[in-house]
């Protein structure tokens, strides 16, 4: 499997408040992490990066497991983010500086043909083949809570002036609800996970258009920053791309 | 914060509040003499410029109101990186202080607040400002009874960046308005709606949405109906319902007109004449059930969208252009197949006119050719040479041995910038006639001189550019992308291509990666940080902690597994990552120290009446702290755990209603003649015994609090006399 992990600053800010992180943990359980921190300079990137690290460190404390299951990797997705949430939950009470500070996080764990994706916030995952781009992700926002009551149409939602306002996140308060599910995986489907630097930035066809390009996958996702930044590059962009059907070494790009 | 002199003007004297944008500090105004309340912008704005601009310039809106019923903005300033705006300070409670010690409120009471908001609310409206947060927690009630509103607009500045609505914000939304919950053009219609429902909360003390999300609450706002006031609370007049009902109506177009309209209405509503009006109706009751479709919202959000619409046809329409744009532009490399087979060139200017000739005379060459085989044809012996510059080294060879020519080997190869590798530069014989089999010396192009890269990683950025000019580079053709990393800035740390590969340094791209030295990043404010969040964090940020760095010592002012101070580098220095963090942390109070019980009884000043008491201490930890003011309506007992040492002493002083009742000291050796305590009586208001006569007789009509002492002190008796 190859993964392509990019992170931009974007035009506008100053900071990077997002964090990611790709890797393996005994070569056995692969998994990709996108954080995207809130509660401006010095807070939200702190945040993004506790949850980061919380989430690699509560894997590599699994890593005398074996033979991974579902159920395991499932359990571990949820006990990784509930551990993020709790660090950052913990600095923010204890530290004035960093008082309300709190990330989104996508994360994936890779098990044979089986994807667990987790999720609070924001950042999406997308699973895309030749056919279509699917994404895998409920956005906990203010702005999806109403298109799902019927309050919004998916149009109005796309340029709603609100749409900075996240119902669930990490790290805001002393537990949060995760969720987590498992996707039956094809040789020809890719994964993407993102910050909404991109998702909001650049529109699903063009998504689609550039992942099942021809190109390799480093440039595939090189050119998706380049859209986000066409697009205005108001936020920080970060995203990582899976390809499982890449045969060469299990490796990651930064 | 307390104790600063801010702006050499504001000394802070305590916090008497804060939000998730802003705390609040009581301050005293040296210039002007007068109490004045100050907002400080939260520490992790301060950085986000684009924040605190729309901050300033909404206090700075704000300012401009002058009116009874707001709070007026005296000043907005900074000062190194604090943010402040300077209001009136306002001594008293806000509303939502009020709706939950005493609500439902008396009628009149409510319908005389919601006036004065509604004044202020016209007033703001009349200067195009719109308030887009009234709820309780805003409306000051000063102790004269006048009502103040605060935070105009503020809550305007805090949209941009990334927000949870949780914690702070949870206060707000009971009050959105449904077009706010949407988020979509909140007006002057929306604060009235905000007004509604405060109002709502007044007379009944219920909120009219509530549930277990800021979401569920939200979308309630936007679909649900809420019970009606007088279901509730039926001593409300039909009056005061309707002006409810009309005030929070989904739609804003069903809503009253402005807020003077609504004044108007609050004005009249509790004379006789109108307390039993007939219940009002709306004109479209079907709109009750159909609110979603709130038709002002709909068509601006549709205006909106189609808008949008537009941006995004664009955008597609672009998009497919240069689409189109690079396809024409590789049809064209795959038409122009000659320029394939030559290298770029530095200068392309006059590489057209070169084809143009080439073609040309390649074209002229296979004329004269075809004229010369014509020719041949009646003449044997000699022959035209062909003219084949420009040729490949295999088309010119084959020309020439159609011609009966030979060629001169080997050919001699010589290195060209200008004409690509493998074809004819010279040949020695042209435009003459020669005997048939006569041998041709050619010259053919071996392509551009090609140089060996050598490897620079590790060399410096500036000599790396130097030796490449030399090679004939221009620094054009090099590219440099800067990161960081712990060798020295301008480290060269990675180059492509690599070492040893061939290049033609007239056209070569360089790419290489550049060291801009170690990350700096600024040294988080640990102190008081517990330890192991001190730990996670400075794991995370990437620096080092020790664990020989980490001294313990006791410590009066800093709790337990706190840290008291850090050392190697100061909080905010910007330092490398990896840098070593010494910390000293507290191993709590010191062994001679001593936890002391110390008890304020006190009463209020008239029984019965209610006072306000301040209790202010010193003692090992610190000079002048304050316990939070208090409000009693009965005699209390107030604990307060001291901290003696043997070199200080402690004091505890009281202020009962802004006046000074007692002062007490305690010493270190005191703590062995026994518990302490100060009783400060209060007056009844009719004669009657001693206060300590007056707790036996009257225990019974006391409130617990003092019985429950009452029994401790008379079984305290008892053990004393059993010890006897």
């Amino acid at each position: 499997m190859l993964m392509v992990n990019r992170s931009d600053i974007g035009r506008i800010r100053q900071v990077n408040e997002d964090s990611s992180l790709t890797g393996s943990i005994n070569d056995q359980l692969t998994f990709a992490i996108v954080a995207d921190g809130m509660g401006g300079h010095q807070a939200g990137d702190v945040a993004s990066q506790v949850a980061v690290e919380a989430f690699q460190r509560i894997l590599q404390q699994h890593d005398e497991i074996s033979n991974w299951t579902v159920e395991d990797a499932k359990r571990l997705m949820r006990i990784a983010i509930r551990q993020a949430n709790e660090e950052i939950y913990r600095l923010s009470k204890h530290m004035t500086q960093y008082h309300n500070m709190g990330t989104t996080i996508v994360a994936a764990l890779f098990i044979q043909s089986l994807v667990v994706i987790g999720h609070v916030g924001d950042s999406r995952a997308y699973r895309i083949n030749e056919e279509k781009l699917e994404l895998l992700t409920e956005d906990h926002s203010l702005v999806n809570a109403l298109v799902k009551s019927g309050q919004l149409t998916a149009e109005e939602a796309e340029h709603h002036p609100r749409k900075n306002v996240l119902t669930r996140a990490i790290g805001t308060d002393d537990d949060v609800e995760v969720d987590v599910r498992v996707i039956e995986w094809n040789k020809q489907d890719l994964l993407l996970l993102c910050s909404d630097g991109l998702s909001n930035r650049v529109s699903e066809e063009q998504l689609h258009q550039t992942i099942v390009s021809s190109q390799s996958l480093q440039q595939r996702a090189d050119q998706l920053i380049e859209l986000a930044l066409h697009a205005g590059g108001e936020d920080n962009i970060t995203l990582v791309l899976c390809d499982m059907n890449d045969c060469s070494d299990r490796r990651e790009e930064s | 914060m307390i104790g600063h002199d801010l702006a050499s003007r504001y000394e802070i004297i305590s916090r008497i509040g804060g939000g998730g944008m802003a705390l609040v500090y009581k301050a005293h105004d040296v210039l002007l003499n007068r109490k004045v309340a100050v907002k400080v912008l939260r520490q992790q704005f301060v950085n986000d410029e684009e924040f605190i601009s729309r901050f300033r310039r909404e206090a700075q809106n704000a300012a401009a109101l002058s009116h009874p019923n707001v709070v007026s903005i005296y000043d907005v300033g900074q000062e190194e990186d604090i943010h402040y705006i300077v209001m009136e300070y306002v001594e008293g409670h806000n509303l939502n202080e009020i709706i939950v010690e005493r609500a439902p409120l008396q009628i009149e009471e409510a319908v005389h607040i919601a006036q004065q908001i509604c004044d202020a609310l016209d007033h703001a409206h009349a200067n195009h400002i719109i308030h887009r947060d009234i709820k309780p927690h805003n409306i000051l009630i000063g102790n004269n009874g006048r009502v103040k509103v605060t935070d105009f607009g503020i809550a305007r500045a805090a949209t941009s960046s990334k927000i949870t609505h949780t914690g702070s914000v949870v206060g707000s939304v009971h009050y959105f308005s449904p077009e706010h919950a949407k988020g979509v053009n909140t007006g002057e219609k929306s604060d009235l709606y905000s007004l509604g429902i405060v109002l709502y909360q007044m007379v009944t003390g219920n909120l009219p949405f509530f549930g277990e999300s800021p979401i569920s609450i939200a979308l309630k706002h936007l679909q649900d109906d809420f019970e009606e006031p007088r279901v509730v609370n039926s001593h409300i007049p039909q009056s005061v319902e309707n002006i409810i009902l009309k005030s929070m109506r989904k739609n804003p177009n069903d809503r009253y007109e402005s807020a003077r309209a609504m004044m108007a209405d609050l004005e009249t509503c509790l004379q006789p004449h109108r307390l039993y009006e007939p219940k009002i109706t709306f004109n479209d009751d079907i709109d009750m059930q159909e609110t979603k479709v709130m038709p002002a919202i709909r068509a601006s959000a549709t205006h909106n969208d189609m808008n949008t619409g537009t941006v995004r046809t664009g955008d597609t329409a672009r998009f497919s252009d240069t689409a189109r744009i690079s396809d024409t532009a590789s049809v064209m490399m795959h038409t122009g197949r000659i320029v394939d087979e030559e290298p770029q060139k530095s200068s392309g200017g006059w590489k057209k006119p070169l084809y143009i000739v080439l073609i040309t005379l390649v074209f002229l060459a296979a004329l004269l050719w075809g004229f010369f085989k014509l020719l041949d044809s009646f003449k044997t012996e000699d022959v035209q040479v062909p003219y084949v510059v420009g040729d490949t080294e295999e088309v010119a060879y084959k020309k020439l041995s159609e011609a009966g020519l030979n060629v001169t080997e080997p050919v001699t190869r010589e290195t060209s910038k200008l004409i690509p590798k493998g074809q004819v530069i010279a040949q020695s014989k042209m435009q003459v006639k020669v005997k048939e089999g006569a041998y041709i010396e050619l010259t053919i192009s071996a392509g551009p001189e090609l140089k060996e890269l050598d490897n620079y990683i590790s060399s410096m950025k500036n000599q790396t550019i130097n030796a490449l000019i030399d090679l004939g580079i221009q620094e054009a053709q090099l590219d440099f992308t800067e990161v960081f990393d712990d060798s020295p800035a301008g480290t060269i740390l990675e180059q492509t291509p690599p070492a040893g590969e061939e290049i033609n340094p007239d056209n070569v791209l360089i790419s290489f990666t550049v060291s801009k030295g170690p990350e700096l990043i600024p040294m988080p404010d640990l102190t008081e940080a517990r330890l192991r969040d001190a730990r996670v964090l400075l794991q995370t940020l990437g620096f080092v902690l020790e664990e020989q760095d980490i001294s313990y010592e006791p410590s009066y002012l800093i709790e337990k597994d706190s840290v008291i101070s850090q050392g190697n580098a100061e909080p905010n220095e910007m330092v490398e990552k990896g840098t070593k963090v010494t910390l000293k942390v507290s191993s709590g109070y010191p062994s001679e120290a001593k936890n002391y019980q110390f008890n304020v009884r006190i009463s209020p000043a008239v029984h019965g009446s209610s006072s306000e008491v301040r209790i202010v201490y010193s003692d090992a930890r610190g000079d002048n702290m304050e316990l939070d003011p208090r409000t009693i309506t009965s005699t209390v007992d107030i604990p307060l755990t001291l901290v003696l040492d043997p070199e200080t002493k402690a004091t505890v002083s009281v202020t009962r209603d802004g006046v000074f009742m007692d002062i007490k000291e305690i010493k270190y050796k005191d703590i062995s003649q026994g518990s302490h305590e100060m009783v400060i009586p209060g007056q009844e208001p009719t004669p009657t015994p001693t206060p300590a006569d007056d707790a036996f007789t009257h225990g019974g009509e006391q409130d617990d609090n003092t019985e429950a002492f009452e029994y401790d002190e008379q079984s305290d008796q008892q053990a004393n006399t059993t010890e006897e």
